[in-house]
């Protein structure tokens, strides 16, 4: 039993690595800068002066791990310099990478660029070599007196670059690998313990999912309540629609052949494809509009998640009318999923040698459908109930908007709206984990519930 | 017999209605249009719809002795009507101009038959042009997340449950050519920065793949090892359908700008999990008839096998699935235009008009109209899938 469930978390740690790598994608690769973001909540370190701000900021980005590489491999041309991807300026990058394609020659390319940026006047420079050709910014830039005389190694150091043009132009073609032992994935992941490389984080294995940029909160924090809400709507959701599942399907089964069964499966489809959010929106338009029927209140305004304990629950139960369309929109695709489910699972089930052997006994067709039949069929249900889950939670994000609920949902759709990475990446990682362990839990139930699965050598998947 | 064999199973309604919806989104500019559709002036024909930049106000200025042809509703998507502005129902109170300039009622035929929204544009104008941008990304998704899902499919049910046993060269030059192909696409500026060097290099990456792969030096495949390509597909595709799609859609709206190709290309890289995994475990099954063993033992192998014996016996699933995809492509799509997500602000779509009626319950001609259009297409979808279903079932 214990080697089952072992396998079975071993097969999950790939689709778990895979979920970790996507996140990471989110929180890092995408456009922006942590560093600004995390500064602009510091007060106590504002400073007025443009160069304390550099420093300042110079400081955050290497405490944050932001100079360093991607990932554990990187690919660069050969044309670059070694050092190239631990440098932490983008400008002073780019103007490297322009000059190496350039001349061929790296070394001389970054002596030249280091030199280039110890001049005062770096961003009429940079727009120069950004906006023209290499070689025409060259050019102006040895005719120009005034920077000539500033540094005149430097002017013979380009007039060489000039000279060297097009001479080593096939080594960018290929490609130089490099192993970063420290790199910001690991950091992100793993976190720093010690503390003599300036870098401070406890990485994602400690719970540090990093702040967020806009509140400037821990992500795991901001998380914790909304995360709650949605998953314990979502266990209510299936805990209500499998017996009202199994009965809708015992019965609609029970009644096969009479003249309103015959409308059942168009209008179960119809029912079905019926969009989520336009349910809730009609559900709404209908139960919550004073020129409608109104009966229930529109949107949850309370829910106050911050209370936190058994305060938090007590509201959650006490303002149950808030929550009532919010559960029917939510659940009435699981609730016809499963009966449809069911009812092709009993229609199978009732063609069995044992249902014969039962009809003969004398055993009526109720007590054959919800007893004896429904035994053999619940756990395929259950598996797929199981599978409902993914889109419980994306249809809670839909929910949560329409409903104004402080779930998971208003916490995704503020974070995109915002581009607040470290959430977004945050909300992703999260339901992806939950459900990926739901799945294997169930596996692991099926498994341990069949004695032909327990027993059997040959793996399930493949 | 089962009368349902001789049955043709496109004989439905619902074939007629998805045609119907299909023909309204093709045609949606003849259809309605507040540019006539033909106009024959001192004898020269001009067809004002095609250019709608002109700006061209039809109840002031109709050219004198002028022959036109209009749209059957005079009308165009986004098109603000000033006189019927902030929600004038169907059965509200609507008004025009008449050729001297007077405020009279609307005349029958140029009525906004389902009423107009907060700026004054028609709503039965806006409901056909955002079926057609629906239909468009989602059937533009369903096609490319249907290639995607067959080449992984195909990929992991031919090369078998398990790890397979490959040359030691050969894994080594696909990926001493994959990588780099991607250096290639990231380091040099010429090939990464236009799209035409990116679909070049695709091609040539495909051909140099072709050559090296179809015969490589015999003395070095003695050594084999073992890639666990199926594992890996099983792997990938349990992560993208755990993640909601709902959330896997809108992580990936971060990483494009919000336009049409991206919302297409976002729906797809988010709907072949299903389709794949189910050509995957259909190719297993096939793999072990006996017809299969008959088709190898008479010489048909390698892709004569996979395409004139094994897809063909596949096919009816697949369009199950593929008509399954579609409907969830359309609804998602509605969704995340409900939303705010993924679609431009500019561009109508069905799930911003419900959106623009959740603001505003008065207006219940925005909730009702577009949410009851947008349930009959996904409606007639799923009964066609369903049909198709049981007709496969019925074979059996």
């Amino acid at each position: 039993m214990k080697a089952i469930l072992i396998k079975r978390l071993m097969q999950s740690m790939v689709a778990l690595l895979l979920l970790v790598l996507f996140s990471f994608l989110v929180s890092r690769v995408l456009p922006g800068d942590p560093a600004k973001y995390i500064l602009s909540f510091n007060n106590s370190q504002v400073v007025s002066t443009p160069e304390g701000r550099a420093r300042s900021y110079e400081r955050q980005y290497r405490k944050m791990g932001l100079h360093q590489p991607y990932f554990y491999v990187s690919m660069e041309s050969r044309l670059l310099p070694d050092s190239f991807i631990h440098l932490p300026d983008n400008d002073f990058k780019f103007l490297l990478c322009s000059l190496s394609y350039y001349s061929g020659n790296p070394r001389l390319s970054l002596h030249v660029t280091k030199s280039l940026f110890t001049i005062k006047d770096k961003t009429v420079l940079y727009s120069k070599f950004q906006s023209s050709e290499v070689s025409n910014a060259i050019d102006e830039f040895l005719l120009n007196d005034q920077l000539r005389d500033h540094t005149k190694t430097l002017a013979s150091d380009l007039t060489l670059l000039k000279l060297n043009h097009n001479k080593n132009y096939w080594k960018r073609w290929i490609p130089q690998f490099h192993w970063n032992p420290t790199n910001q994935f690991h950091f992100w992941f793993f976190g720093e313990s010690n503390n003599s490389s300036g870098l401070a984080g406890k990485g994602i294995v400690n719970g540090d999912f990093g702040i967020s940029w806009i509140r400037g909160d821990h992500v795991l924090t901001m998380l914790k309540y909304p995360f709650l809400l949605t998953l314990l709507l979502s266990a209510f959701i299936l805990l209500v629609t499998f017996p009202v599942a199994l009965l809708l399907g015992g019965w609609l089964s029970l009644n096969h052949g009479r003249w309103y069964a015959r409308f059942q499966k168009p209008l179960q489809i119809f029912i079905y494809s019926i969009p989520t959010f336009w349910m809730g929106t009609a559900l709404l338009w209908i139960f919550a509009n004073p020129r409608m029927l109104d009966w229930l209140p529109t949107a949850a305004p309370v829910l106050k998640t911050s209370a936190g304990g058994l305060n938090w629950m007590y509201s959650l139960i006490s303002q149950g009318e808030y929550l009532i369309i919010p559960l029917v929109a939510l659940g009435y695709s699981t609730v016809i999923y499963l009966s449809q489910l069911v009812l092709e699972l009993l229609r199978e089930e009732l063609q069995k040698p044992y249902v014969m052997t039962l009809r003969a006994i004398g055993c009526s067709e109720r007590r054959i459908i919800f007893y004896h039949a429904m035994k053999s069929i619940l756990a395929p249900v259950i598996v797929s109930g199981m599978s409902v889950f993914p889109l419980l939670l994306g249809g809670s994000v839909i929910i949560d908007f329409l409903f104004s609920m402080p779930g998971l949902g208003t916490l995704l759709l503020q974070a995109c709206d915002q581009k607040d990475f470290p959430v977004v990446s945050g909300v992703l990682f999260f339901s992806g984990l939950v459900t990926i362990l739901s799945f294997a839990l169930t596996d692991f139930l099926t498994a341990y519930v069949n004695p032909l699965i327990r027993y059997s050598n040959k793996n399930k998947y493949g | 017999m089962d009368k349902r064999l001789t049955k043709n199973k496109w004989n439905h309604w619902s074939v007629k209605v998805i045609t119907f919806y299909v023909l309204i989104s093709l045609f949606a500019p003849l259809i309605s249009n507040d540019l006539p559709l033909l106009r024959i002036y001192k004898g020269e024909w001009t067809f004002p719809f095609l250019h709608p930049g002109k700006a061209y106000n039809f109840s002031n200025d109709k050219l004198e002795g002028a022959f036109e042809i209009n749209a059957l509703f005079r009308y165009s998507s986004g098109k603000s009507d000033p006189l019927n502005m902030s929600f004038r129902g169907p059965f509200d109170k609507q008004s025009a101009f008449d050729s001297n300039g007077n405020l009279i009622e609307i005349p029958l035929g140029d009525r906004h038959w389902l009423g107009t929204n907060l700026l004054g544009s028609d709503l039965w104008a806006d409901i056909i042009y955002g079926t057609r941008i629906s239909v468009f990304i989602s059937f533009c998704a369903t096609l490319i997340a249907s290639l995607i899902a067959l080449t992984l499919g195909f990929f992991a049910g031919w090369l078998g449950p398990g790890s397979i046993k490959v040359s030691l060269l050969k894994t080594v030059l696909f990926f001493g050519v994959l990588i780099f192909w991607i250096h290639l696409l990231i380091n040099i500026k010429e090939i990464s920065d236009r799209c035409i060097g990116w679909g070049v290099s695709v091609f040539v990456f495909i051909l140099v793949l072709k050559f090296l792969l179809k015969k490589p030096a015999l003395f070095l495949t003695k050594w084999k090892i073992f890639l666990p390509v199926d594992v890996l597909f099983i792997r990938v595709s349990e992560l993208f359908s755990t993640i909601p799609r709902v959330i896997l859609v809108l992580a990936f709206v971060q990483f494009f700008s919000s336009s049409i190709t991206s919302m297409i290309f976002m729906l797809a890289l988010s709907a072949w999990v299903d389709l794949a995994r189910m050509v995957r475990s259909e190719l297993h099954s096939i793999k072990s008839k006996n017809y299969i063993d008959a088709a190898v033992m008479s010489g048909v192998v390698g892709m004569r096998l996979l395409f004139l014996q094994m897809l063909p016996n596949i096919w009816p699933t697949v369009i199950v699935y593929m008509l399954y995809t579609f409907a969830g492509n359309i609804s998602i799509e509605a969704g995340l235009s409900f939303l705010g997500f993924g679609l431009p602000a500019t561009v109508k779509s069905l799930g911003g008009l419900i959106a623009e009626g959740k603001n505003n319950f008065e207006a219940w001609w925005m909730i009702v109209f577009p949410g009851i259009w947008l349930s009959m297409l996904i409606y007639a979808m799923f009964s066609l899938s369903d049909r198709l279903r049981l007709f496969q079932f019925d074979k059996k």
